[in-house]
């Protein structure tokens, strides 16, 4: 068969029918992905806004979160040569917790949604899913790509985080809204000194503290991409190949 | 990567009934004539004969062991819609109520309340409440686990649909963690503000580190609607800026989620509108980066120049004529000291015994009185527990009848220099039912403070609402009033004769 006939082939009516069956199914994949795989990695950080600090939060968000992401960013262009697998699990990983944040968080737990918001990674992913289009080349993507996702991770979700940040003085005692907002909206399981946030180190290098952590995160994530790619290999290319030899 | 083809295995086991029929072979005994055409499937391929491409195989069905199955690509698709239904089936409920969750041993060990306070039983949304109480973090403390150097003080309530708006510790504004001592006894006073209408079994809480929270004694709260939805205001000095918590910087969050969400999107609908599937056939077939067109890269440096200007564009404008930020405040207080405790009376405690038949509590302790007072024994408190000493009703007209009793003998004062061997009886169903006294733990044991005051006659007035035990209230004797705490533990003295009946 030719390589023509196969392309049309694609337009025929059972493959539309499954293109769409793969989507809805990878959707709900990826949607669910906040319950089981977020919940255990990135945490906290990425539930409540009074930890969302500039030591612990731009390392550990961005790697957690790349692990995934370079899953769906592998096995699209793996598979299909298609430059959107990060973009489609940044959306669909973000759906879900924003479900999450509605339904339990707000939902059942009455917790307010500007206090629990989740961070966004669609623009690193994006930039992810650009360099591999651009570069063709894993390598070129984990070095500039994976970088670029561990440094860009604060900066973008400063942008929604800095209104937060403003002090506030009540009875003598200044701390940010996002404090406030903590010591407010109780939780009784996850107590104040559990918070993993910076709490001031000796390596203040000139006191932007910040730089530090965002190098630190691009570095971290440059190497989580190829976990990320390993654990893609793992989970959905060596099966499928077992499965495709014996047909 | 092959394309499809009868399954090798096929010829090693016994062809289909079927096929063997079509074959024009006798059919085994005791097996049926098939009346329907043989499909492609179960036919095979002939010489000359045109096999279908790689993308059938992909998709729909291929031969794998013999059988015509779902094959290639729908296996994982039917993983992942599994996986979907499983997380959301077993997405785990948030939170419990949680006040028998530690292990009895921790509780009763842990901390103390006392003289637990609520100001009101009812109360509409955005109107607040006061919890005032005093907690002791006993010396009792079981030292196999971590030994607490930080607590904070809360409510246990399910989410914050009663939230606090202030912490005070020994009279300091503290909202963040503080240092605590085994053996030291703080005084807390909490401002709850109403969320959501409801009923709600109010507990203070001390979460202690490296252990959880311990909760006191519970009040059921009412909250009724009120003037409108939740709110709590407060100023912004930098700006001067009232702001309120309940949804401050929400439309920023939104905004952004909302742009960022627009251009992934545009992303995949570029992409994902095209047939997909068919690209991995192409692939098999060796069209490879081909599938991506010079149009395809034209759209992407768009998408990556409205990335740029988006995300630089966004900090330069946040950044320019922002408000002073500073970062999140971790500070933790390490300088508070536990309140001055008064001590009058010195104990010892001879036997802790429990008796399951009826579920008795019963101690000898042996105390001498070394002030120049005369004092008389209240009660006796562990954990969220109080158990009055009816002898003291006479002094302190309080809540009759409903109150946890502790039988004292011999009764009466305890005059200044003089040492008494007292028994204390607690017979209360409670030491099971919450999970205080259990059998099944390596550490059979029970603590607790015993409470002396000063043995001055108390109008009611002169009298506190204190909580007596969970849910019960009562009026108390003031703190001012109390002149010894003094902390019992032991081992436990069971009388296994009522086990299992
Ligand atoms: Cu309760």
């Amino acid at each position: 068969m030719k390589a023509e006939e196969l392309a049309a082939l694609g337009h025929h009516k059972m493959a539309k029918a499954f293109d769409i069956i793969l989507l809805l199914a990878l959707v709900g994949f990826f949607t669910v992905i906040p319950h089981v795989s977020r919940m255990l990695y990135m945490g906290d950080w990425d539930f409540w806004v009074d930890w969302k600090d500039k030591l612990w939060w731009p390392i550990a968000g961005p790697s957690a979160a790349l692990l995934v992401t370079a899953v769906g960013h592998y096995l699209a262009w793996h598979y299909l040569r298609l430059p959107l697998g990060a973009t489609f699990t940044a959306v669909f990983v973000l759906v879900g917790a924003w479900l999450s944040r509605i339904f339990s968080f707000y939902g059942l737990e009455y917790y307010p949604l500007n206090f629990v918001w989740p961070a966004t990674t669609i623009p690193m992913a994006l930039a992810l899913d650009l360099m591999l289009l651009w570069s063709r080349s894993y390598l070129a993507t984990s070095l500039i790509g994976g970088f670029l996702w561990g440094f860009l991770f604060y900066p973008v979700n400063w942008l929604m985080l800095m209104p937060f940040l403003q002090p506030v003085t009540l009875f003598g005692k200044t701390f940010t809204i996002a404090d406030l907002m903590g010591y407010y909206f109780i939780r009784p399981q996850t107590p104040e000194y559990l918070r993993r946030i910076d709490e001031g180190t000796l390596q203040a290098f000139l006191g932007q503290r910040i730089w530090i952590s965002v190098l630190m995160a691009g570095i971290t994530c440059t190497l989580m991409y190829w976990v990320g790619i390993g654990l893609g290999k793992v989970l959905g290319v060596m099966p499928l190949r077992k499965v495709l030899r014996q047909t | 990567m092959p394309i499809v083809s009868p399954a090798p295995q096929a010829a090693r086991r016994p062809p289909h009934p079927a096929l063997r029929q079509a074959q024009g072979h006798p059919l085994p005994p005791g097996e049926r004539a098939r009346q329907a055409p043989l499909s492609r499937w179960e036919r095979g391929w002939g010489e000359g004969e045109k096999r279908p491409g790689p993308l059938n195989n992909l998709i729909c069905i291929t031969r794998w062991r013999g059988k015509v199955r779902l094959g290639g690509i729908m296996i994982p698709i039917i993983l992942a819609l599994s996986l979907v239904a499983v997380s959301f089936i077993s997405t785990p409920v948030v939170q419990a109520h949680g006040e028998h969750n530690l292990e009895p041993f921790v509780r009763m060990r842990g901390v103390s309340f006392f003289n637990v306070e609520f100001s009101h039983e009812r109360l509409a949304v955005n109107e607040t409440m006061t919890v005032t109480g005093k907690f002791r973090v006993m010396n009792s403390w079981p030292r196999m686990l971590t030994t607490p150097e930080l607590a904070w003080v809360g409510v246990l309530v399910p989410g914050p649909k009663l939230a606090v708006r202030e912490r005070w510790v020994n009279d300091r504004f503290i909202q963040n963690a503080f240092n605590i001592e085994l053996g030291e006894s703080y005084d807390f006073k909490m401002i709850l503000q109403a969320r959501e209408s409801g009923r709600y079994h109010v507990h203070p809480l001390v979460n202690l580190s490296g252990t959880g929270g311990l909760v006191g004694p519970a009040k059921w709260v009412t909250v009724v609607p009120g003037d409108g939805p939740p709110s709590y205001t407060v100023q912004i000095p930098a700006t001067g800026e009232t702001i309120d918590l309940e949804h401050y910087g929400f439309g920023r969050v939104v905004g952004w989620h909302i742009a960022f969400g627009i251009l992934g999107l545009a992303w995949l609908g570029y992409w994902a509108r095209r047939p997909l599937l068919v690209r991995y056939a192409l692939l098999v077939h060796g069209v490879d980066e081909e599938q991506i067109t010079p149009a395809d890269r034209r759209t992407s440096l768009v998408f990556g120049v409205v990335l740029v200007v988006l995300v630089v564009g966004g900090l330069l404008v946040t950044n320019s004529g922002r408000p002073p930020i500073i970062p999140h405040q971790a500070a933790r207080m390490w300088d508070l000291s536990g309140l001055p405790v008064p001590r009058a009376v010195q104990t010892e405690v001879k036997e802790l015994r429990y008796n399951t038949t009826e579920r008795a509590l019963s101690m000898q302790v042996e105390a001498a009185n070394t002030s120049d007072q005369a004092v008389v024994l209240r009660k006796f408190t562990t954990s969220y527990l109080s158990f009055i000493n009816p002898a003291t009703q006479d002094l302190y007209p309080d809540a009759q009848g409903e109150i946890p009793v502790m039988r004292v003998e011999p009764d009466g004062l305890l005059q200044p220099g003089e040492t008494k061997m007292l028994t204390l009886t607690m017979q209360d169903a409670v030491w099971e039912t919450d999970r205080f006294i259990e059998f099944d733990q390596p550490q059979i044991t029970a603590a607790g403070v015993l409470v002396f005051t000063d043995a001055q006659p108390l109008a009611v007035e002169d009298l506190q609402p204190i909580m007596m035990g969970n849910s019960r209230e009562g009026l108390g004797v003031p703190w001012e009033h109390i002149s010894s705490l003094n902390e019992v533990y032991s081992n436990i003295q069971i009388d296994f004769s009522g086990v299992g009946k």
